[in-house]
């Protein structure tokens, strides 16, 4: 279930994801397994991780590094 | 002590443990906002107990990355020993290191403590001899390149380090002239950026120069395409932001993490929500009031930074932007708004390059399916 077109659809709909995060059985279907529903939520974990991430980062490369914000040199 | 429950994933705190250096660099900011002279190097005892009361007033981050800045960090080492040397005493993530460091410091102490510390290094080298010696000198007037190179040599052999490469674009220097030369240097990402200059500063672009630098961020945009399509990692970071928000759908609520997501730490023990704001206007308490006081007080800083100025409001920018560096505008202001709406714009065209394949975009996210 958890396919390439799935996390396409996932990573690019802010309103899919606050519909998954409230109740994924009414997205996609009541008949979802416990594995599907454990995946559907690490993905839509990564994405607020990642969220938070980017919120955390400086627009422009002033506080910008790899993996977290950062100061000028 | 801090709510336990883990909120967020990570925290940035810049800790400026002195504002010393020792170099004298033409356009460096911190030498002339007159904190230099009255500011002592933070003691060891008092970096152990920063240590100790983030990890309490930030529970609800999973990791805290320490960002050491300055002044030069490394000219007061023992206090940056004793936070490293702390931090090891917690579960191994709960603390990470970077350094901002000028990389004239060669001494053995130093690169036994970024290989314990794991730290990531962000190196100042403004480019080869003539051009980074112009301006990066120490106190007497001696260059320095040569120093930096020795300390880039030294860090490879003797940490495990990642290295990022800083260069300052100025009058005379362009981006696309920094960034073959970082790249030439074997870091493992860089970073180059126009100097901020105030009106009149001869180091500062003049009208040319900044178009130069603008057109330059279109070529530099198009590498950056060329390296995703090709599924490289990105070595130059200073799209990926603004690219990531569009592919999510999200819209920057404010400029950056300052006061709720990263903090700074004066040598004196002061809490501010970034290393780089004014303390006397910005000040949101001293590590060692009661961690929920700098907390909340960080919040509510934040909170003010989420309504754009008049400014920003009819900007084409502000969605990507949120409404410019705090720490920044009072330098630079309409200048840099400059080159943040033109990087906006690459970051637009980056987008759309990838919008009917967003796959090679996707590995930028590091999420990947199980
Ligand atoms: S580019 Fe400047 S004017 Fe536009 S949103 Fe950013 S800070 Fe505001």
């Amino acid at each position: 279930m958890a396919s390439r077109s799935f996390l396409r659809k996932v990573l690019t709909d802010p309103k899919l994801r606050a519909a998954l995060a409230e109740d994924p059985a009414k997205v996609l279907g009541s008949d979802l397994s416990k594995s599907e529903i454990l995946e559907v939520k690490r993905i839509l974990t990564q994405v607020r991780d990642l969220e938070g991430q980017i919120a955390a980062m400086g627009t422009t490369i002033l506080c910008q590094g790899d993996s977290s914000p950062r100061g000028i040199a | 002590m801090g709510s336990p429950e883990v909120q967020h994933r990570r925290a940035e705190v810049l800790i400026a443990t002195t504002w010393a250096c020792n170099l004298r660099c033409t356009y460096c900011f911190v030498q002339e906002n007159g904190i230099v002279a009255e500011s002592r190097p933070m003691s060891p005892v008092l970096a152990r107990q920063v240590l100790d009361r983030l990890d309490q007033a930030l529970a609800h981050f999973e990791h805290i990355d320490i960002h050491l800045y300055g002044g030069e960090p490394l000219t007061n080492l023992p206090a940056l020993e004793a936070l490293v040397d702390r931090a090891l005493q917690y579960p191994p993530g709960r603390f990470t290191f970077s350094i901002t460091t000028n990389g004239t410091v060669l001494d053995q102490r130093v690169f036994d403590l970024l290989e314990a510390g794991r730290f990531e290094v962000i190196l100042s080298i403004d480019g080869p001899a003539p051009v980074h010696d112009a301006y990066r000198r120490t106190r007497d007037g001696s260059p320095t390149h040569a120093r930096v190179l020795e300390f880039l040599g030294a860090v490879r052999k003797h940490t495990r380090c990642r290295v990022q490469g800083s260069s300052v674009v100025r009058s005379g220097w362009g981006l696309v002239e920094a960034i073959p030369y970082l790249r030439s240097l074997g870091v493992d990402s860089f970073k180059a950026q126009a100097v901020r200059a105030p009106e009149g500063a001869d180091y500062g672009l003049s009208q040319a120069d900044m178009q130069t630098y603008l057109d330059d961020l279109e070529i530099v945009g198009r590498h950056v395409i060329e390296d995703i399509a090709a599924r490289r990692p990105l070595k130059d970071n200073r799209f990926t932001t603004p690219v990531l928000h569009q592919l999510l759908g999200t819209r920057r609520e404010s400029f950056c993490g300052a006061g709720k997501y990263s903090f700074g730490i004066t040598p004196s023990g002061e809490v501010l929500p970034c290393i780089l704001v004014d303390a006397a206007t910005n000040r949101l308490g001293d590590i060692r009031d009661p961690a929920h006081a700098w907390v909340e007080a960080g919040r509510d800083w934040w909170e003010t930074r989420t309504t754009l100025r008049d400014e920003c409001s009819d900007c084409r920018s502000h969605d990507l932007c949120g409404g410019g560096c705090p720490a920044i505008l009072a330098v630079c202001a309409e200048d840099q708004c400059v080159f943040t709406r033109k990087e906006v714009d690459v970051a637009r065209d980056i987008y759309a390059h990838f919008a009917n394949d967003i796959d090679p975009l996707i590995d930028l996210t590091g999420i990947s399916l199980e």
